[in-house]
């Protein structure tokens, strides 16, 4: 008995020997392998997230006046605080906030990490608080399924990983402000890719229609009449086509022009609706009276 | 030779047994059961090292201390990596543990983060790559941002918001049961690390 248990520590001693050899031998491969730390923007960790929405909702903020209006703001920060909870992700590194934006032209925005921006043309748009719900139901769900982060180039991903390894690497002495800088560049680099989506090119045809399945089934869950989300994506397609003319800036939101209502969208809502049995009401009298209001403000 | 057979009795329970998940987020709450509206049992912090016991569906039953309950797994990562970065600044742990996000020191560290609660000296692990310091630089160079704005939009809260007071001042009849089409479809759903969402 002896031997055998003098037989298994030796042999978890050689074990941890080979691992401290197996360290020794290999620093320069794992210099090599922070690069492939961030093979896509899944590996991202939440905090990292934090820090690229806070950098593209102060990108955004900066092109918009913001609107003060307290009661709601908490009105709609609570909405949000519900309708996350049938989301795939309610909870976020920084928590989901709300900022309403002064603007003529109807958009809603989200930032990576939980960052929601909707402007007072698009509230002034909405008929109910199902409505309401549903653009918050949207903007939740690109944040949920991560559709910023998406957006990020794989070459800048690869290059904050290779600076990660080397950062690693030096860990014991501290990184020096020069690797800072190299990543602070990246980092830039990456809410420009992210930024420019927003408000540039939009988010893809796909990425809305899943945006659209999980704000559906968000809002049925949650008792909100399903059929608001499709109500309120054909209204912004025609308030925003009138009021194109008179854009101040060429901002493209989730709700915006470079994704009208078109026939397919909404055919799609109305389809998945069906097939899956989602709840489709007409709203309660005391939820038209909490609308009411806020929006008589 | 009894204390030899005692060692390694610890040692195979510690291997067996240890199944560690880390706080991925800035704040969040161990509930009684898994529902949201299940009462709080305790309240634990970003990198705060709780053990996992069961899971069910996006609830994971987990113990930190002498507490017990559950968590939603959007907050929680089985990767300290994921959780906190790709490397440590904490001494013990090689570079291939760093790397990895396996740390060499598990036990002593989740027994120190347990007893210091997460309190933000407690930060050893501060996580890399674009965190504060990048946030920082980022700002000095200038450029079109208004970080004062994120603040102030970040400080918005609803500090007194009720879930259940909400639902039915807005006559709104919730149910957490997922249409049958979602559940086929979330199968492997949100989980730190790897894929995040499918």
């Amino acid at each position: 008995m002896r031997q055998m248990i003098l037989a298994l520590l030796i042999s978890l001693a050689t074990c941890q020997v080979a691992a401290f050899e197996f360290n020794l031998n290999d620093l320069g491969k794992l210099v090599d392998a922070g690069s492939s730390l961030m093979k896509s923007y899944e590996d991202l960790t939440p905090e990292q997230e934090y820090y690229l929405g806070r950098a593209v909702a102060a990108r955004l903020l900066d092109r918009f006046k913001t609107e003060n209006m307290p009661k709601t703001h908490a009105y709609l920060q609570s909405i949000v605080y519900y309708m996350v909870q049938f989301s795939s992700r309610p909870e976020t590194y920084g928590g989901y906030h709300v900022q309403i934006l002064k603007s003529d032209s109807a958009g809603a925005y989200s930032a990576p990490g939980g960052y929601i921006m909707v402007t007072t043309a698009l509230l002034n748009s909405c008929a109910s608080e199902d409505e309401l719900a549903a653009v918050l139901a949207h903007e939740i769900a690109h944040i949920s399924q991560q559709h910023g982060l998406a957006a990020i180039k794989q070459a800048h991903l690869t290059k904050a990983g290779a600076i990660l390894g080397e950062m690693t690497m030096e860990k014991q002495g501290g990184s020096s402000y020069k690797q800072l800088q190299s990543l602070t560049t990246t980092f830039g680099s990456s809410v420009e890719d992210i930024v420019k989506t927003i408000l540039d090119s939009g988010y893809s045809k796909s990425q809305e229609a899943e945006a659209d399945k999980e704000a559906a089934r968000m809002l049925s869950m949650a008792g909100y009449n399903t059929g608001a989300l499709a109500d309120i994506v054909g209204k912004l397609a025609n308030v925003n086509q009138v009021s194109r003319s008179s854009e101040k800036f060429n901002l493209k939101g989730s709700f915006a022009q470079t994704h009208p209502a078109d026939e397919q969208r909404l055919a799609d809502i109305r389809q998945q609706i069906e097939s899956e049995s989602l709840r489709v009401n007409e709203g309660d009298a005391k939820r038209v009276k909490r609308f009411g209001l806020i929006s008589s403000r | 030779m009894k204390r030899l057979v005692a060692l390694l009795v610890l040692l195979t329970t510690v291997t067996v047994h240890a199944s560690p998940v880390w706080v991925a987020v800035k704040k969040t709450v161990i509930r009684k059961e898994a529902s949201n509206l299940s009462p709080v049992v305790v309240r634990v912090n970003y990198q705060d090292e709780l053990d996992l016991l069961n899971e069910r569906g996006d609830w994971w039953q987990v113990s930190y201390g002498d507490k017990e309950g559950w968590v939603h797994k959007s907050a929680l990562s089985k990767s300290l990596e994921q959780a906190a970065g790709s490397a440590q600044k904490s001494s013990g742990g090689s570079i291939f543990d760093a790397l990895k996000g396996k740390p060499a020191d598990s036990q002593s560290r989740q027994s120190s983060n347990k007893q210091r609660g997460g309190d933000a000296d407690d930060i050893t692990l501060a996580g890399k790559g674009f965190n504060e310091d990048v946030e920082g630089e980022f700002k000095s160079q200038g450029g079109n941002v208004n970080y004062d704005a994120v603040d102030k939009m970040e400080k918005r809260d609803v500090p007194d918001f009720d879930f259940q007071r909400f639902a039915e001042q807005g006559g709104l009849k919730y149910s957490f049961e997922q249409a049958k089409a979602e559940q086929e479809e979330s199968k492997g759903g949100f989980s730190f690390p790897g894929g995040l969402f499918k």
